[in-house]
């Protein structure tokens, strides 16, 4: 057997938020319903029953395409708080932030991409609201799920390697064995709760997306529990007749919530557009903390539930972002 | 620029004695007319990899073009062992071939790696089987065992994969090689993409249109692809989702067959070098089997969804 000692040539100054653990995830499979039972639910009792404080938790999308806003105001008002968080961030990112229940975050990218850096996330990190910020490229962590989701310790990239990104994260560069070069080694990254908005699933769970997939894939398969929020409620026929695009199936859902214009004002592909006017007006009011509390009163707290954001935004505005109607 | 080649121009072009290959399919899909031409062309010393190695690997190794097989198991399926694979490692019969054994979740993992672009990749599979003990050709290189730098486990590593070249069976691709495939998937995509360049066969060439309004099928982007070959009912004895079922009385002639030097040697002269290409294949099939034969694999079209599944 050619076992041995790995030679370490370059690591991460930062310490790891959460070590990987494929035994954890395995056990939170096993103990999963794999019936086909029907899981549809509202925002508030999924988060209810699968959130806790202090819990490690990830948001997937891709920019401000399929983000499960719905989700992130419904847990916003839930009160809990005390989270980790990884992945890309944008407009969700700078909610969390903004309601100040972020703690640590796994970090690719925060920020309003053509309109800039992320003032929230500014605030939170400058003021020391959010305690550590640990890098990764936007590859690393898709490949952290994906290697928890396959069941490793580790996945092996040569993303990272000779940038300051690699010096502040937590990834490690070891000698590769078989040719000697330097390859840097992943931590597997498992969820406590992974939140994914989708075009449409069926009851159970079985999840369809259109366009850009992100990496849904992949964090839906690194999560203990998932929370799926879906433009639409389809029977499992129409899910049937297109099984290629099923990115996720129903054993790995754990809770189905109807959020038409979930990602909003985020875009769906082939659905609606993003909603730039009210883009804009958020950037600048959260440019300042007093600006941004008065739109968290306003666009999240104030409001019962994601119907009620619907009814406020009005039917004359959303039928405007629709691709086919005013889009 | 349009890659639309016969059978014959692309194995003659860009298979050469030595290569290491990749070769798609499980029954599904399996590019059986590709595998017949490279045996007509008596290519020499391949190696040659996939998992579920099947009929068609059988049929190589018997035919005396494999020299090593990176494996994982090779069987006729309910019709038991490949004999042709028994008898080169029992008897050397062409030659012996070397044989250097994996896992079925290994050797996919190891084809993903090499088209991720990564060296190597962690597996959880082999360990504490003989699979660690027994080492051909790849030597040191098979596995390599290292200390997780994260929790300091035990973790086996095996090497990425990447073939000098890859060939797969596909229901449909343009003629710049953007080839969509629907179905049991198997290792194709990633086999595909882990090689330097790759043969495509389909059963039909569409319009770039026609890829474009349904990416999710495309397995295999067109700058990998050398060679588009439109080549209907390539993958028989195989079948292929939406055009024909698998020919289990073809299965049980091939296993009948192979059984002997001489009944493989009959086989190979009236179905590869008896014939000088899958039209004449198929003109062979219909004389011997009757058109009912041929008629009763064919799919029956669905026009229920946008593309077909049925057998």
């Amino acid at each position: 057997m050619s076992e041995k000692v790995v030679r370490i040539v370059d690591e991460g100054l930062l310490p790891l938020i959460k070590p990987p653990d494929p035994e954890d995830l395995r056990a939170a499979n096993r103990q999963r319903d794999k019936g086909l039972v029907d899981k549809r639910m509202s925002e508030d009792e999924a988060i209810a029953r699968f959130v806790a404080d202090g819990m490690y938790i990830g948001f997937e999308l891709y920019g401000s395409v399929r983000c499960p806003m719905s989700l992130v105001r419904a847990l916003i008002r839930s009160g809990k708080t005390h989270f980790d968080l990884a992945g890309q961030g944008v407009h969700e990112a700078d909610l969390l932030l903004a309601a100040g229940i972020i703690e640590r975050i796994d970090c690719t990218y925060i920020g309003q991409e053509v309109y800039g850096v992320s003032a929230p996330l500014r605030r939170a990190v400058e003021s020391g609201q959010v305690k550590q910020v640990v890098e990764w490229s936007n590859g690393a962590i898709t490949w952290r799920f994906k290697a928890a989701a396959m069941g490793l310790p580790f996945i092996p990239t040569y993303s990272m390697l000779g940038s300051d990104t690699l010096k502040y994260s937590s990834a490690v560069a070891i000698e590769d064995p078989f040719t000697k070069r330097p390859i840097c080694l992943l931590p597997a990254l498992t969820l406590d709760v992974g939140f994914i908005h989708v075009n449409r699933a069926d009851k159970f769970g079985n999840c369809q997306v259109d366009g850009i997939s992100g990496f849904a894939l992949e964090m839906a398969r690194a999560s203990k529990k998932l929370i799926v929020s879906t433009e639409e409620i389809v029977d499992s026929e129409v899910i049937r007749a297109k099984p290629h695009l099923t990115v996720i199936p129903w054993y790995n859902v754990d809770a189905v919530v109807h959020a038409p214009f979930g990602s909003w004002p985020g875009e769906m592909s082939g659905m609606y557009e993003r909603d730039e006017e009210h883009y804009r007006m958020f950037i600048d009011a959260s440019q300042k903390a007093e600006s941004t509390d008065a739109y968290m009163k306003e666009w999240v707290r104030d409001l019962p539930d994601h119907q009620a954001l619907l009814e406020k935004i009005g039917r004359e505005r959303l039928d405007a972002i629709v691709i086919g109607k005013g889009a | 620029m349009s890659k639309v080649m016969s059978m014959k121009q692309a194995i003659a072009k860009h298979v050469n004695d030595g290569d290491f290959l990749f070769i798609g399919g499980y029954i599904c899909r399996t590019p059986f007319a590709a595998i017949h031409e490279i045996i007509r062309q008596q290519k020499k010393d391949l190696t040659v990899t996939r998992s579920n190695a099947a009929d068609d690997f059988d049929m190589m190794i018997g035919a005396g073009v494999v020299k090593r097989f990176i494996a994982t198991f090779l069987s006729l399926g309910f019709y038991g062992l490949g004999r042709c694979y028994r008898r080169s490692l029992e008897q050397g019969i062409p030659h012996k071939i070397e044989v250097e054994e994996y896992t079925n979740l290994s050797l996919p993992m190891m084809l993903m790696a090499g088209s991720m672009g990564m060296p190597f990749i962690p597996v959880k599979d082999m360990a504490g089987s003989d699979l660690l003990n027994v080492k051909s050709f790849m030597g040191d290189n098979k596995y390599k065992i290292i200390d997780s730098p994260f929790d300091g486990a035990k973790t086996v590593l095996v090497p990425a994969l990447n073939p000098d070249l890859a060939i797969v069976h596909v229901q449909q691709a343009d003629e710049d090689g953007n080839a969509q495939m629907w179905g049991i998937g198997g290792d194709c995509q990633v086999g595909a993409n882990a090689a330097k360049k790759v043969i495509v066969t389909c059963e039909r060439i569409v319009d770039r249109e026609v890829i474009g309004k349904d990416p999710s099928r495309t397995i295999v982007p067109d700058f990998k692809v050398v060679a588009v070959v439109e080549e209907p009912f390539c993958a028989h004895p195989g079948y292929t989702p939406g055009f024909y079922d698998f020919d289990f009385n073809f299965g049980n002639l091939y296993k009948n067959a192979s059984s002997t030097v001489e009944g493989f040697q009959a086989f190979l002269d009236e179905w590869v070098y008896g014939v000088t290409g899958r039209a004449k294949y198929i003109e062979h099939y219909i004389q011997k089997m009757g058109y009912g034969a041929y008629r009763n694999l064919q799919a029956k079209f669905d026009y229920g969804y946008p593309v077909s599944y049925a057998y």
